[in-house]
């Protein structure tokens, strides 16, 4: 009788959460089953599902953790210590203490059949014990955290290991990414099972994914992982570069310029004992190239795979080079020296690592610092209307024509205009433009209006934050050339510099709406002026932070 | 004569359920169809109501709301508390966006003039401003800016409007004055 008035509370605890009444049907079905250090537990009251927490038996915790668990009757609360660890719950309270420390729970503790049932992951993972959930058994799996060690050192993050009868259980990718290969490729995916959403498999077969050795000191419960990758030579043919490892590994890329080098850092990478040597005799041979290093376990490249004839001016690849760059953890470094800018492709070959090299496109026509100047409006856009008939898109047009003339006088900025005459754009198409070119500065010119006469000044406006810079230089210069009221620099979600990828502002000069401002406006001597400010912020943010 | 205003309930009905009227052209006469149907709504909603109350006078409910507006240099905005009487929530959306052009006080100048539009609409927390694209507004970057702020702020204020799109004949638009993008609806949190 009680244990279906609980079967019809469990049931109407999954029905009442959302999106648990579907699963209701087979909870029914398929109770939660415990996994403890490997061994399948089975409490005498089942483990609750509330919450989306598994609940299970305080007796399951203190006998199968190896904790020691209090019941204070009068004040509700279990005390458990395990270890350092030290854990205060209270009965259908969601607060709790983890060292003294007050926490919060999701979901209470709460008593069935006179057992007092705990949410085991809390519980678990504050007694420093590793918690598992596999959907698929509808298993809660708990079992002590061992102590990993791999290529000699703890994990950079931390790994779960699961333990399932006398395998040990872990996620392929996570481990994958601490041995230096962030680009693993599953042999046997089929193999793996999931748990807390990472497919893993048992240390044996995670050898035979990554290669290497894993083994698991059970006595001590330690786990060692041992993938450490040897970098065995690199060879040059054509435009590809060979590069020879024992393991794969995924390499840090980086691009250098004077002279054009792209450096790949090959990680958990050793240099082959042979290299060693002849590293060793060549750097006695060649002094220039030492830079006065004489460690054996040299910081910076050293060795020279020099070709032996000089390189013709038409082949991308100047030389290579590699050495240990970094012996904690084991990093090594190869730079291909470039006769020109050249593009790459990592190809990873049963070898090791391929680097396509093809010379480097540059963006169409893109030959510098690329500015694009936006007149605002144009064509049947007006804009706003002035007080003496005038209208925006000619301020616009006018003063952006002058900016562009000023801009181009410096060799290192090259210029373009989303418009040149009076015809329209959609904003799209502004935005468009700017960012198909890949350019580097986007400023859009416009001006001001009010119903009334009286507003007045500059203002300034970016809206992501790579602009906010350039906005107050830009500002800085403008308003000091107009010397209307400073109106200051706003953040505004405004089409184009909303949309725009690059550092990007909207001037608005002045008041068209205003006669004194406007007056001014509608001068070429003072629209000269405006766009020579704008030319001096843009000059002075390129040198700033370019 | 009677036959028309038939169709005219019918297609005021149809557009009501089209939500955001895309697709639906511009009807010409907004004002004239959507006093027909909120009513019959009222009257729907409220079966134990005693059949002698007549419906085509619906009770007008009254209630201060804060509009927004901006002073004579368009520095920022500037909140008023107004009364509005309202037969039901679209045509309460509706006199709050027409007194976005009535301030009261001195010194507060209005961010929206002439504003015209197709039709309001609500539906599920957002409401539709279908605008007509022959609205001349003569604001730079500054005043759209706070026009926008000025509608959402009073809009905002009633708390089943989750988000506010605007469109231009029934049509998205990037933009109504050239400048604040408008392609994503309104939203408290959103600039």
């Amino acid at each position: 009788m009680k244990r279906r008035s609980l079967l019809f509370f469990v049931l109407l605890v999954l029905l009442l959460i959302p999106g648990w009444a579907a699963a209701a049907g087979s909870a029914k079905e398929e109770p939660v089953n415990l996994m403890i250090d490997g061994q399948a537990v089975k409490p005498d009251v089942p483990p609750l599902i509330q919450n989306g927490r598994t609940l299970v038996p305080i007796r399951v915790i203190a006998e199968g953790l190896g904790a020691d668990v209090k019941w204070d009757e009068a004040a509700r609360t279990a005390t458990i210590k395990r270890g350092v660890h030290n854990l205060v719950l209270t009965l259908d309270s969601t607060a709790a203490k983890v060292n003294g420390k007050q926490v919060k729970l999701d979901t209470p503790p709460v008593v069935r059949q006179q057992r007092m049932l705990l949410p085991i992951r809390f519980v678990a993972e504050s007694l420093g014990v590793t918690v598992g959930w596999n959907a698929s058994t509808r298993t809660v799996i708990a079992n002590e955290t061992p102590a990993v060690l791999i290529n000699g050192k703890s994990p950079s993050k931390s790994l779960d290991f699961y333990r399932m009868g006398d395998s040990l259980y872990v996620s392929a990718q996570a481990v994958a990414e601490q041995v230096g290969w962030k680009d693993f490729a599953w042999k046997h995916p089929a193999e793996a099972i999931t748990i807390d959403d990472q497919q893993v498999v048992p240390l044996d077969r995670l050898e035979e994914e990554l290669g290497g050795r894993m083994t698991w000191d059970k006595r001590d419960n330690r786990v060692e992982i041992k993938r450490l990758s040897r970098f065995t030579g690199v060879a040059a043919e054509g435009d590809s570069v060979w590069i020879d490892t024992t393991l794969p590994v995924t390499p840090e890329t980086f691009v250098l310029e004077g002279p054009h080098r792209i450096v790949l850092d090959l990680p958990q990478t050793e240099l082959d004992d042979d290299l060693v040597a002849k590293l060793g005799s060549q750097k006695a041979d060649e002094v220039e190239e030492t830079d006065g290093q004489n460690q054996p376990d040299q910081t910076e490249e050293a060795n020279q795979m020099s070709p032996s004839d000089k390189p013709e001016d038409d082949t991308l690849i100047a030389n290579i080079r590699y050495s240990q760059y970094s012996s904690s953890p084991k990093t090594v470094r190869v730079v291909i020296e470039l006769n020109q800018k050249s593009q790459y492709n990592l190809e990873y070959t049963n070898d090791g690592i391929a680097v396509k090299l093809a010379p480097a496109a540059t963006a169409p026509g893109k030959t510098g610092f690329l500015i694009v100047v936006d007149a605002g409006h144009g064509g049947h856009d007006n804009g706003a209307s002035g007080t003496a008939g005038n209208v925006e898109k000619d301020f616009t047009l006018a003063v952006s024509k002058k900016l562009a003339a000023e801009l181009k006088q410096y060799p290192e900025f090259q210029v373009e205009m989303t418009r040149t005459t009076d015809v329209y754009l959609t904003l799209a198409e502004r935005v468009e433009f700017a960012n198909s070119r890949n350019a580097d500065l986007f400023i859009s010119i416009h001006a001001n209006s009010f119903t009334k006469p009286t507003a007045g000044g500059t203002e300034t406006f970016y809206y992501n934050a790579n602009s906010e810079a350039l906005a107050r230089i830009v500002h800085r210069h403008l308003q000091g050339a107009t010397k209307f009221a400073d109106r200051g620099v706003k953040q505004t979600a405004f089409y184009v510099i909303k949309n725009t990828k690059m550092p990007a502002v909207l001037t608005e000069t002045g008041f068209l709406s205003n006669p004194t401002e406007n007056a001014q406006l509608t001068s070429p001597a003072f629209q000269d002026k405006v766009a020579k400010a704008l030319a001096a912020a843009i000059r002075e943010y390129y040198l700033t932070y370019r | 004569m009677k036959r028309r205003s038939l169709i005219g309930l019918a297609a005021a009905l149809v557009l009501l359920m089209a939500g955001c009227g895309q697709g639906a052209k511009p009807e010409p006469q907004p004002s004239g169809q959507q006093t027909g149907a909120p009513a019959q709504q009222q009257q729907a909603e409220q079966p134990g109501q005693p059949q002698a109350e007549q419906p085509e006078q619906p009770q007008l409910t009254k209630q201060t709301i804060a509009v927004y507006y901006t002073d004579d240099n368009l520095t920022d905005l500037k909140k008023e508390e107004q009364e509005i009487a309202y037969a039901d929530d679209l045509d309460k959306y509706k006199k709050a966006i027409a007194l976005l052009e009535k301030p009261k006080q001195a010194g507060h100048s209005p961010l929206w003039k002439d504003f015209r539009y197709h039709s309001v609409t609500f539906d599920k927390g957002t409401l539709t401003i279908d605008a007509d694209s022959k609205n001349v507004y003569n604001l730079g970057s500054s005043g759209e800016a706070l026009a926008i702020d000025a509608l959402k702020q009073t809009l905002f204020q009633f708390d089943e409007v989750k988000q506010i799109v605007i469109l231009e004949d029934g049509k998205p638009t990037e933009s109504l004055m050239g400048h604040v993008d408008i392609t994503e609806p309104l939203t408290r949190d959103s600039q």
